[in-house]
């Protein structure tokens, strides 16, 4: 084959594996709706709640400056500072809520961007780096030694017990030193839940990857891919059309029961299902 | 579905005052105009289904706010295109990371042995182009993707990623010269 075949025939697969259809692509309508919204609802808060504030602010400084009143009245102000934002420290406390908690921490080596939880997100792309970066740390847990990783709670199931989720540290082989490169056996639960994986990304059918996560989920309940399996299963689901299944995945995630991990985009997800229903 | 475009004047100068005006339902529209061919070339560019379906997401989004830079010298298609590409390296580079993830762990093989098929070659090669796309600079991809696969003209491409049309070219020689190495690296020829 010559360059211009193989490159054309590259182009071709290219083309013809990407049509630029997909079933979800309501839902992705959904969520830029709500995100405009949202958008917009935030901008008018600014205006009609900041406005009056800032008005009745220099109002009122102003009425305190006449009457001599000011310095008592940012003596209060700076009291009433200290008690909501720092009570007793003196440093921004737990009210900054707009931080997405990685509660997924409990992958291996945390990034930098997961452990600076002080900081302020920064879009969603912020998250989805971290939420990547655990996913990337936990598939590196069986090539090197995993710190301690806290616990995450999985939602009660009929058919699942309730157990608190401990990420399992995954063993390497007796034989094989840490130091030494990729000699370790394959971890049998990762390789379980790559089979799923690959169906899911490899545009297999969404019954398929639905069966496959399945497996993962009831040989490894415990498992530490348990809430991407389930997050997929519910977006395979949403596929076939099995809404109240999908749904019911997705509520556990909106609910914060995995922490931060998806749960605005499962927010996005329920509420662009709602917005459907007649 | 109908391409929105200046041709229409009336109707376009309607769209356009709102959407710069945020309306969201004027966002709408134009999704459901332009959302096949944008989720095209977000899948082709990024090679992931999810991060292509969140580059569509921050386009229509980020849309109020740029709308403002269109001239209406190009379509309202190719100006989506233009935003993608502005946005692309973050959902290009999370997809390389997520492949790059699973090859490490490629020292098994992947699924049971099948009997050689035209599928499964298919699949083949997309992996290995997959995996030729991942080594291009992204301005190397973007050139290939545009030019190559939506098989659009140099000129068109010079108003998408606003680089000009000789650098385009050039970039275009160089995606093309390392995808052929690449492929025949993993023997397809």
């Amino acid at each position: 084959m010559s360059e211009r075949d193989v490159l054309r025939r590259a182009a071709k697969a290219l083309r013809e594996a990407n049509p630029g259809a997909n079933t979800g692509s309501g839902f992705t309508r959904a969520r830029i709706m709500r995100s405009l919204h949202d958008r917009n609802r935030k901008r008018i808060t600014r205006w009609f709640v900041l406005g009056p504030l800032a008005a009745l602010f220099l109002g009122g400084s102003a009425w305190a400056q006449m009457t001599g009143q000011l310095p008592e009245l940012l003596q209060h102000a700076r009291e009433w500072v200290v008690n909501v934002y720092a009570p007793g420290e003196g440093a921004l406390a737990v009210h900054q809520t707009g931080s997405p908690a990685h509660s997924r921490t409990s992958a291996s080596s945390a990034s930098p961007r997961e452990t600076s939880s002080g900081e302020p997100p920064n879009g969603e792309a912020q998250e989805d780096e971290a939420l990547l970066d655990a996913e990337l740390a936990a598939l590196d847990a069986f090539e090197e030694e995993a710190p301690e990783a806290p616990a995450v709670e999985a939602p009660a199931e009929p058919s699942a017990p309730e157990p608190s989720i401990a990420r399992a540290r995954p063993r390497l082989a007796p034989s094989v030193a840490s130091d030494e490169p990729r000699e370790a056996p394959p971890d049998p639960e990762l390789l379980v839940f790559r089979a799923a994986h690959d169906r899911h990304f490899g545009g297999a059918a969404p019954a398929e990857a639905i069966r496959a996560y399945r497996v993962y989920l009831e040989q490894y309940p415990n498992g530490r891919f348990v809430p991407e399996a389930r997050y997929n299963t519910a977006l395979n689901l949403l596929r076939t059309g099995e809404r109240a299944r999908a749904r019911e995945l997705l509520e556990a995630f909106a609910r914060g029961d995995y922490g931060g991990y998806r749960r605005e985009r499962a927010g996005e997800l329920l509420e662009a299902l709602r917005a459907e229903e007649p | 579905m109908r391409a929105l475009s200046l041709r229409q004047p009336s109707q376009g100068d309607d769209l356009l005052t709102r959407l710069q005006q945020g309306e969201p339902a004027a966002v709408g529209e134009l999704y459901d105009a332009h959302h096949e061919a944008l989720r095209a070339f977000a899948q082709r560019l990024v090679g992931d289904v999810h991060a292509a379906e969140d580059l569509v997401h921050e386009v229509f989004v980020e849309l109020p706010r740029v709308i403002g830079r269109f001239r209406g010298d190009s379509s309202l298609r190719t100006f989506l295109i233009g935003i993608a590409v502005n946005h692309a390296r973050h959902h290009v580079r999370s997809a390389q990371r997520r492949r790059a993830a699973f090859t490490r762990l490629a020292a098994e093989p992947k699924r049971a042995v099948a009997p050689p098929d035209r599928d499964a070659e298919n699949g083949r090669f997309l992996e290995a182009l997959q995996r030729a796309l991942d080594s291009l600079p992204l301005e190397q991809r973007v050139a290939f993707v545009l030019c190559e696969v939506e098989e659009r003209s140099s000129q068109e491409v010079e108003t998408i990623t606003g680089t000009p049309e000789a650098t385009v070219r050039t970039r275009l020689h160089h995606a093309r010269k390392k995808l052929r190495e690449q492929l025949e690296r993993e023997g397809f020829r």
